[in-house]
C-alpha cells in the first residue's frame, strides 16, 4: 500500500519543482490511480495512465496558476488521459458519453451483484467535479482527515465538508445509483 | 439514589418500573446496582424483573460503544433530543428529500461524526431504526451508509501495486534529466529553477494552457464549472455555501 503521509502541499522552503512535484505525486498517488482504474478497469492500463499523465504535467507544471490547486489539477489531467486511452482502445465509442465506458451505465432493470455496485458508484464519482470526487475518495475510501484533505486540495475544512456532503448527495440522487441498489426514488 | 441492601423493602411496582427507567435515561442518581437489586428481589413481579434484566443488557451492550464517544460538547444530546423528539414530524414533514439535510444540521453532524470515528456504525444502525426518528432522515441516512459501505469494500482493489509509485518517481526523475540536459543546451529554462507562481490569485486551472498541452476542456461542463468556480469565487464560510441550505 502507498503510505498517505500527512504534508503540506505547499512548496517547502528551498525544494525545488522537481522535489516538490515528487513529494506531492507521491502523497496522492493512490487518489490518481483510483480515477484511472475506475475510468479504465485494468491495473496495468491505470498505472500506464497515470504516469502519462503525470509526466504531462510535470512538463506544463509552469501553468499551474496556484501550487495548492494542483491535486485536483492532477486528478484532472489523469482522468482526461484515462478517457484518451479508453477511446484509443474503443474508437467505436469514441463520441459516447464517458460513464458508459464501465459498462454498467445502461439501465438496470435489477439490482445489480456489490462488485457491479462498486465499479458504478466509483464511475459516478469520476463525473463528479473534480474536487468533490477527490474528498469523497479521500474521505470515505482512505478515510483521511478533514484537515489533511483540506490541506491536500488547498481548501478550508468547511469547504471540505460541503463537497463531501454534495458529493454523496449527488451520488445517492444519481438515477443509476438508485436503480443498482433497488432504492425508490426521492 | 443509594444502593438498597437486601433488607431494604421494596417500593411499589410502578415506583420500580421508574428507577428502571431512570437508569435507561442516565440519571447519575440510579446506579447499576439498584436494577440488579431488583432483579434480585423476590417481592419484584417478572414483568418487572423482565424489565430490570432487558436495562441491565442495554448497559452492557452500550457501554463499550459509549465509552468510544467523545463528541463536542453538547452535540451528541442535541443529536439525540433531536432524534428522539416525541412530536418529530413523520409523513407529513417537509419533503426531505428535496433538502439533504432534513432536520437543520443534525445529518451532517451525524454524518461527520461517523466519518469521525466519533459515532459507531452500530450507533449509526440504531439511528436507522430508531422508529421515533424522522422517516426521511432515517432513510437518507441508511443509503447513504450503503454508499459509504460499498465504496469502503472497494478499497482493497483501489490499491495501486506498491512499487507503482517508485517507478512513477523514477520517471519524473528521468524527464527532470532530460530537461536539465535541454536546458543546458539549449539555455531555455532551469528545470530544477524555484518554482515561478504568479502571486496574483487566479482559479487555480489554466484552462488555455491545458488545451495547449492536449488535455481537455471542460469548462462547458456544468457540473464541473460550477465547482471550479466554487473553490476560487466563494467564500466558503460563507453562509450561502453551507450544506444546510441545500
Amino acid at each position: 500500500m502507498v503510505e498517505h503521509r500527512t504534508s503540506n502541499i505547499m512548496p517547502r522552503p528551498h525544494e525545488d519543482r522537481q522535489e516538490w512535484f515528487q513529494r506531492v505525486v507521491c502523497d496522492h498517488y493512490n487518489l490518481m490511480f483510483v480515477t484511472a482504474f475506475t475510468t479504465l478497469g485494468d491495473r496495468q492500463e491505470a498505472e500506464d495512465a497515470v504516469q502519462t499523465a503525470v509526466l504531462k504535467a510535470y512538463q506544463r507544471i509552469s501553468t499551474l496558476k496556484e501550487p495548492k490547486a494542483i491535486v485536483a489539477w492532477l486528478k484532472m489531467i489523469v482522468r482526461n488521459t484515462a478517457l484518451d486511452a479508453v477511446r484509443a482502445r474503443r474508437p467505436d465509442h469514441a463520441t459516447s458519453d464517458p460513464s458508459d465506458f464501465g459498462g454498467l451505465s445502461a439501465p438496470q432493470e435489477t439490482p445489480v451483484e456489490d462488485n457491479d455496485r462498486q465499479q458504478l458508484v466509483l464511475e459516478c464519482i469520476n463525473e463528479l467535479p473534480e474536487t468533490q470526487a477527490a474528498v469523497v475518495e479521500l474521505r470515505v475510501i482512505y478515510e483521511r482527515d478533514i484537515n489533511d484533505i483540506a490541506e491536500s486540495l488547498g481548501l478550508t475544512a468547511n469547504a471540505v465538508r460541503v463537497r463531501l456532503h454534495r458529493g454523496l448527495e449527488r451520488l445517492r440522487a444519481d438515477p443509476r445509483v438508485r436503480r443498482a441498489f433497488g432504492w425508490e426514488d426521492h | 439514589m443509594p444502593t438498597p441492601p437486601p433488607s431494604f423493602p421494596m417500593p411499589d411496582q410502578p415506583d420500580l418500573a421508574s428507577v428502571i427507567e431512570d437508569f435507561l435515561a442516565g440519571e447519575p442518581a440510579v446506579s447499576q446496582a439498584d436494577v440488579e437489586a431488583i432483579l434480585a428481589n423476590a417481592a419484584a413481579s417478572e414483568a418487572i424483573k423482565a424489565q430490570a434484566r432487558e436495562a441491565l443488557d442495554w448497559a452492557a451492550m452500550s457501554a463499550p460503544l459509549r465509552s468510544e464517544i467523545t463528541p463536542p460538547p453538547g452535540a451528541r444530546e442535541r443529536l439525540l433530543a433531536q432524534l428522539r423528539a416525541a412530536d418529530a414530524p413523520t409523513e407529513t414533514a417537509a419533503p426531505s428529500a428535496a433538502s439533504f439535510f432534513p432536520a437543520g444540521d443534525l445529518f451532517a453532524d451525524t454524518l461527520e461524526a461517523f466519518f469521525d470515528g466519533r459515532l459507531t456504525r452500530n450507533e449509526m444502525d440504531h439511528m436507522i431504526n430508531d422508529p421515533q426518528a424522522e422517516r426521511g432522515f432515517r432513510r437518507d441516512l441508511a443509503e447513504t451508509l450503503t454508499l459509504t459501505d460499498t465504496l469502503r469494500r472497494a478499497h482493497a482493489r483501489l490499491e495501486p501495486e506498491p512499487a507503482a509509485c517508485d517507478r512513477l518517481l523514477d520517471a519524473i526523475a528521468q524527464l527532470a534529466a532530460d530537461e536539465t540536459d535541454l536546458g543546458s543546451l539549449d539555455d531555455e529554462e532551469d528545470a530544477l529553477a524555484p518554482i515561478p507562481f504568479p502571486t496574483t490569485p487566479t482559479t487555480g486551472f489554466d484552462t488555455p494552457d491545458l488545451l495547449a498541452a492536449g488535455l481537455e476542456d471542460d469548462t462547458d461542463d456544468p457540473a464541473t464549472t460550477p465547482e471550479h468556480e466554487a473553490s476560487s469565487e466563494q467564500d466558503p464560510e460563507d453562509p450561502s455555501v453551507r450544506p444546510t441550505d441545500r
